[in-house]
């Protein structure tokens, strides 16, 4: 059987213990195989349509089920309307989720992945998406995950180890064009 | 002058990020918030103007006559995907403070239109230079041996 530990490095661990406070009930990486390669996802989540974020929490949790950001990709890419519904519970404007379509800036598809990896697997609480631009050209510079309760340590451990797990699995434009946000640590760090 | 005689070291900031360190730690009385809006504009374009060289010696190209001109998206996007976002992010965010907002404290928003809604609160201080050097060396520190 493969511990959660085995599969992420010790500073997701550390980063989970304090963020999460949930990673004392480690969920382990099913020895029943849903992570193998071989197995299409799809045939994994049997009873999910993914109507929305909620039911699929309940599903992995459910199956004790720790899956990788691509394994997300391949069963959202069943439906973008869920793609959508799921990305703009986090963005206060239909226009963020329009221009990142319309600039071709990055496949919804990766950022919803990613987003419901952060919440789900390291049980991050994401509050929005937003974009950055540079002021003095217009240019769209990266697309804002923001997070909640994270301090400015912890938001280098999360950026290095979330960049990392997208590198390694073929994710490098997801890398390239998402910057993850701690709001607490520009806070807190202000006297 | 030819790139394949140019030194990308001689854009190396390590020097002027010690430089702006010594005065943050040891020297503060010399510093007030236009001394501080200063370094940390000379900061991020000093990272940047190193990036901009070491990437045209590996062969990266941009516009101008010289093809030696580059955009800061694909300065940030190469940094990000190293898991930079910490020190990208408070580096833009404070360098877009110092540079277009007028207020201390301000709020800052960090597009143009049409998803204005996102602000944040910046305050330019000691603690915030102190957070953009931080990111810098880190910065720095991949761009060396990029």
């Amino acid at each position: 059987m493969m511990l959660v530990k085995d599969y992420f490095n010790t500073e997701t661990l550390l980063l989970g213990t304090r963020l999460s406070k949930s990673w004392d009930r480690v969920y382990m990486l099913s020895s029943i195989p849903p992570i193998e390669p071989s197995i299409p996802v799809r045939n994994v989540f049997v009873d999910t349509t993914l109507e929305n974020t909620t039911r699929l929490h309940i599903n992995l949790r459910e199956q004790r089920v720790m899956p990788t950001i691509r394994q997300l990709y391949d069963m959202l890419r069943m439906s973008k309307e869920d793609v959508l519904m799921m990305l703009k519970r986090y963005t206060e404007t239909d226009e963020v989720i329009d221009a990142i379509k319309r600039l071709r800036f990055l496949d919804l598809g990766k950022l919803a992945s990613l987003v419901i990896w952060l919440t789900n697997v390291l049980e991050l609480k994401v509050t929005n998406i937003n974009l950055v631009e540079d002021l003095e050209t217009g240019q769209l510079q990266f697309i804002g995950i923001y997070i909640e309760d994270c301090g400015w340590d912890e938001w280098k451990i999360l950026s290095r180890t979330v960049k990392k797990q997208l590198v390694s699995e073929g994710f490098d434009d997801v890398a390239g064009r998402v910057a993850l946000v701690c709001k607490q640590a520009l806070k807190t760090r202000r006297s | 002058m030819q790139a394949s005689t140019q030194d990308p070291e001689k854009l190396n900031p390590r020097r002027l990020l010690e430089y702006f360190m010594r005065i943050l730690k040891n020297e503060r009385h010399k510093l007030n918030e236009v001394v501080i809006r200063r370094i940390i504009s000379a900061v991020y374009f000093a990272l940047f103007n190193y990036w901009s060289l070491k990437s045209y010696l590996k062969g990266l190209r941009g516009n101008g006559p010289l093809r030696d001109s580059f955009w800061f998206s694909t300065f940030n996007e190469h940094l990000l995907k190293q898991g930079l976002d910490y020190a990208v992010y408070t580096i833009y965010l404070y360098r877009v403070a110092v540079d277009h907002y007028t207020l201390n404290p301000t709020k800052v928003v960090l597009t143009s239109k049409p998803w204005k809604k996102e602000e944040k609160e910046v305050e330019i201080n000691n603690v915030a230079l102190e957070m953009v050097l931080e990111s810098a060396y880190d910065i720095l520190e991949y761009l060396e041996k990029y």
